[in-house]
Parts: C-alpha cells; sequence; structure tokens
C-alpha cells in the first residue's frame, strides 16, 4: 500500500488540473484575508479621523470583532474550491491508472484490489491534508497581520480545529471522484457525475427543509433551518445529508461566529459520516471495474 | 544476495531479488504453466472453453490465432486477472484459484500497448513497480536491469518523450524488475516499426538465453514467431487448436513453405 501512496503523492504533484485547482484555493484564502485587512484599514482609518475632527461616530465596527471572524470566508471557499479540488484530485487518481493503461500491470503484481483503491484514498487525504495545512498557516498569518498582533493560543487551536475539520468533508468528497473515476466508462461522466452530485448536496438539499426562508447559499452563515410544519420534517431528516451545510454550522461553531445556530454535534456526526459511508463506498467498486477500458 | 523465498504447494522456490539469475526451485516443476479445462464465459458468451495448455520451463511459448480467438482473454487468466469461470490454472505448480497472490510474485507482465506515467521519468515508473512487486530501494536493481536493456542512458528522461518502441522496453524493465520465472508479452511487437520490432525480438530471445526466463507471447506476427518461439499454439473461437514445439510444427508440415500457411491449414481446417 505504501507505494500506492507514495505514487498517488508523486502524481498529484505533478498533475495540472488539481494542481490548478490548489493554486486557486490557495490564492483565494490568501485574496480573502487580504481583502478583510484593507476593508479593516480603511474603515478603521475613517473612524480614526472622524474622531480626530471631533465628530461623532458610532463605535468602530472592527473593534469588537474577534480575529477568528476573517477566517469565515475560508468556510465558503472550503466548500466551494476545495471540494471541488478534492473530487478532481479523486477522479484524476481513478482515472490515471486506466488512462495510462498500467492498471493491469498494478493488479498483476501481489497488491490487494482493496490496497489498491484505500492506497490511493490515502494518498489523496495526505495531498490534501497538507493543502489544508498550507492554507491554514497562510490564514494563520495574514489574520496576525490584520490582527496587528500574535492571536490568542486558542485562537490557533481553533483556527486548527476548523482546517483539520475540513479534511474529512474534503476526503468524502475525493471518495465520490474516486468512485466515479472507477465505475465510468468515459472521461467526461467521470467528471460530471461527481460534480452534480457535489452541486445537489451543496445547492439543492439545503433548499428542500429551508424554502420558507431561503439565504444565499454563498455565504459562510448557513441556511436557517424551518421549525416545525411539513418543511421542519423534511428539514430534520435531509438536513443532515446537506454536509456543506453541516460544515457551515460546526466550522461557525469553532470559529466562535455570533451568526452561527444550528447543533455542533449533529454537524460533526454528519461529516464524518459522510467521510465514512463514502470511504466504505469505494471499498465496493468489483476488480472488473477498475479494469475497464476507456471508451474515449 | 537478498532472496525472496515462495513456499508453494509443490516446491520451494528461490526468487533472487538483486542478481540476475533464474528463479531456482529445490523441486523444478517440469512445466511452468498448465492449464486444465480453463473456461471463460461472459453472461452466454464463451471466450474461452476447456483450454488444456501446457508450457515447459525455458520455453518461448506463443499463443497464436484471430482476433477474439481468446488470446487475451487467455493471457488475463494465467496473470490471474481474470477469474476463470472454471478449470484451473497452475503456474510454477502454484494454483490461481488457492493462491493468486504467490502467483503474482512469480510472473512478470506486459500487456498490450501500455502506456505508463507520461508525466514521470523512467525511474520513477520503475520504483513505483519495483515497490509494488516488494523490492526495497529498487535503485541499484532498476540501473542493472537498464543496463542490461541498454536503455541506462534514458534513466532519468519522462516517458513522455518516448517512442512507441522506448516504451516497450521500459515496459519490458518493469516485468522483469522482480526476476519473474515466467513472463507474459501480450502482442509485444505491435505498433513498433521494424527497428523496434527487431530490437525488442533480440531482448525477448536474450532474456531467455540468459535468464532462463520461461516466455508466454500472444502475437500476430507470424514472422516473429518463427523467429523467436520455441513452440506455439493455436487458438480458434476459444478452443485450443493445435499445440507443438516449433521444429515438431514444421516436420509435421512439410507441405507447408512456412508457418503462416501452416497457421492457415490449421486455422481454415473444419
Amino acid at each position: 500500500m505504501k507505494a500506492i501512496i507514495r505514487q498517488e503523492l508523486l502524481a498529484l504533484s505533478r498533475e495540472r488540473l488539481p494542481l490548478m485547482l490548489f493554486t486557486v484555493f490557495v490564492s483565494m484564502i490568501s485574496v480573502s484575508s487580504l481583502i478583510g485587512f484593507l476593508t479593516k484599514t480603511t474603515v478603521s482609518d475613517v473612524w480614526i479621523r472622524t474622531r480626530e475632527a471631533g465628530l461623532t461616530s458610532a463605535p468602530n465596527p472592527f473593534a469588537s470583532l474577534s480575529p477568528l471572524y476573517y477566517a469565515r470566508n475560508s468556510i465558503i471557499y472550503i466548500i466551494l474550491v476545495g471540494t471541488l479540488m478534492a473530487i478532481i484530485a479523486g477522479v484524476s487518481s481513478a482515472l490515471r491508472d486506466r488512462k495510462a493503461a498500467t492498471i493491469d500491470l498494478i493488479l498483476s503484481r501481489p497488491t490487494s484490489r482493496s490496497a489498491y483503491i484505500y492506497g490511493k484514498l490515502i494518498g489523496i487525504t495526505i495531498w490534501l491534508s497538507l493543502s489544508l495545512f498550507l492554507v491554514g498557516v497562510i490564514a494563520a498569518v495574514v489574520i496576525s497581520i490584520i490582527f496587528g498582533a500574535a492571536l490568542p493560543a486558542s485562537d490557533y487551536a481553533r483556527l486548527a480545529v476548523f482546517f483539520l475539520l475540513a479534511l474529512p468533508l474534503l476526503s468524502g468528497f475525493a471518495a465520490i471522484g474516486m468512485f466515479a473515476g472507477l465505475l465510468s466508462k468515459r472521461e467526461t461522466s467521470a467528471l460530471l457525475l461527481p460534480i452534480s452530485f457535489w452541486a445537489f448536496v451543496t445547492f439543492v438539499i439545503p433548499q428542500i427543509g429551508t424554502a420558507a426562508r431561503p439565504v444565499a447559499l454563498l455565504n459562510p452563515v448557513p441556511l436557517p433551518p424551518t421549525s416545525g410544519g411539513p418543511f421542519g420534517a423534511l428539514n430534520f431528516f435531509i438536513g443532515p445529508f446537506a454536509v456543506s451545510e453541516q460544515f457551515k454550522v460546526a466550522s461557525g461553531k469553532i470559529l466562535n461566529d455570533p451568526d452561527i445556530s444550528g447543533d455542533f454535534s449533529k454537524a460533526i456526526i454528519s461529516i464524518l459520516g459522510f467521510a465514512v459511508l463514502t470511504s466504505f463506498l469505494i471499498s465496493m467498486v468489483k476488480r472488473t471495474s477498475i479494469r475497464g477500458v476507456l471508451s474515449e | 544476495m537478498k532472496s525472496l523465498y515462495v513456499f508453494t504447494e509443490k516446491s520451494i522456490c528461490r526468487l533472487s531479488v538483486l542478481s540476475g539469475t533464474r528463479p531456482y526451485c529445490d523441486t523444478m516443476n517440469e512445466f511452468a504453466i498448465v492449464t486444465k479445462d480453463l473456461t471463460k464465459s461472459y453472461k452466454d458468451v464463451v471466450a474461452l472453453e476447456n483450454l488444456n495448455l501446457s508450457v515447459r520451463q525455458g520455453e518461448i511459448f506463443g499463443l497464436l490465432g484471430h482476433n477474439g480467438a481468446g488470446k487475451t482473454t487467455t493471457v488475463n487468466l494465467l496473470t490471474t486477472l481474470l477469474v476463470p469461470t472454471s478449470g484451473t490454472v497452475e503456474i510454477e505448480g502454484v494454483d490461481s484459484s488457492k493462491s493468486a497472490k504467490d502467483i503474482r510474485k512469480l510472473i512478470g507482465y506486459l500487456p498490450e500497448n501500455v502506456q505508463l506515467y507520461n508525466n514521470m521519468t523512467t525511474m520513477e515508473n520503475l520504483r513505483f513497480f519495483a515497490n509494488l512487486s516488494g523490492l526495497k530501494k529498487p535503485e541499484a536493481r532498476i540501473k542493472e536491469v537498464l543496463d542490461y536493456l541498454n536503455f541506462n542512458s534514458h534513466y532519468n528522461k519522462s516517458i513522455g518523450t518516448f517512442s512507441k518502441g522506448m516504451r516497450q522496453r521500459v515496459g519490458i524493465a518493469q516485468a522483469i524488475l522482480h526476476n519473474p520465472s515466467v513472463l507474459f508479452l501480450d502482442e509485444p511487437t505491435s505498433g513498433l516499426d521494424p527497428e523496434g520490432v527487431r530490437q525488442l525480438r533480440d531482448v525477448i530471445i536474450r532474456l531467455n538465453a540468459d535468464l532462463g526466463v520461461t516466455i508466454f507471447m500472444n502475437t500476430h506476427l507470424l514472422s516473429e514467431v518463427t523467429k523467436t518461439c520455441s513452440s506455439i499454439g493455436i487458438l480458434k473461437g476459444g478452443k485450443l487448436a493445435y499445440q507443438n514445439s516449433m521444429n515438431s510444427t514444421l516436420a509435421e508440415f512439410p507441405d507447408q513453405d512456412s508457418l503462416e500457411d501452416i497457421y492457415l491449414s490449421i486455422e481454415t481446417a473444419d
């Protein structure tokens, strides 16, 4: 299995599409922090000049904010860019050996099907955790710069837990990408199916249980669930499957966001359950499917 | 010299990991490959029916047949990539139904049209396959094999820049890294130019002569079979229509001018 993991890491470091998405991911996290920094500096400058001019003003809105507030947008970038990066990594990984016609070389060696599949998934998970680590370090450094001093240790710990929680979410989507890549007969469907699944989980399911009070989905604040009535009942059953929304709830709680409401433990169970379920799903792919020839 | 011991029902084979010598078996089987009533069906289609085949140790065996005759299915069954519907496969006395993993340690395989990883070097490609075969720190062994194949100058070059013939050479290298006792080649000369065909033929003959590796190859090129193989089998509609040594085959059909004529006479016979 070690050989598969090592090969996976080497291949992912050389492939264009996952690397491109990784660059976008890192750039967006950095840019979002930069925008936060510029906003804070501009507003604070205006506030200071207003006070210096002897004018009355409402309190500086940034004065009372927790430094972790600036990590808030990272939630949405993980859900939008991070998960797509994970899906692409999973699909690329599953298709690579079929496209290079090396799958028979691998399976004719003393390597079991499960070692092959899980070796790849572990390799991708290590790659994702390295990506999250880098993004986390960038976020921590930029937030410290915005804050103007080193953050309290507890805030760094919260940031670390937040990025750590992103790992099972991304790993689950990578497994979905792998599943599609291992089963699909065409490269295009291998990409389209998991992206459609992602769109359904991220944009459609959250709306089903909360249609009475829709909120912009591209907002780090999760949709408020409807209580009672048919939408409430529907949300009770479907809500846990909206894993991206559950990630917003759990992340918001970890980052001390005052706007977040929701059940933290239910959100954690939903995210971990998603990772376990998807890794179980790929274990069911048969040897004959793995060896299937791509028709394009 | 490091050694890997493979315990089988009938023999104890020592596969030398770092030497270029043929695996030594305390109780050497007479036959490297034996199939008994080997059958593979896909729903209603029988791809291979009751194949009874035996290939002696150290032979270069050529399996001939039209497209769809069942050649690739046979290789896939022998390399444990497919599970037979019925019948048995024994490689070096090891039964595939009982210990497919042990068989995989004994064989090397080069499928048709292998592309390898284009964005990696020869070394990176080979290190991956060596590690999969259980070789630890295989760099020295990789250099040894590439040297043997006169390919050392391409050690650190990207596979993406290679011609089909060069890729086949790397393909051969990955197949022999772990000193297999049986080598399976599926249409090894497919798509090669005449020079590439000649080079590959020389490699196959050298591997057999120097290392004593039993070689099982599927091919369409009958001229290559004549120059390379010591025995042949002909598949027809999923059944073995003929098997004999090359010399006996040529003696058996004195009226035919070439192997091509012999093949066609067997192929067209009822």
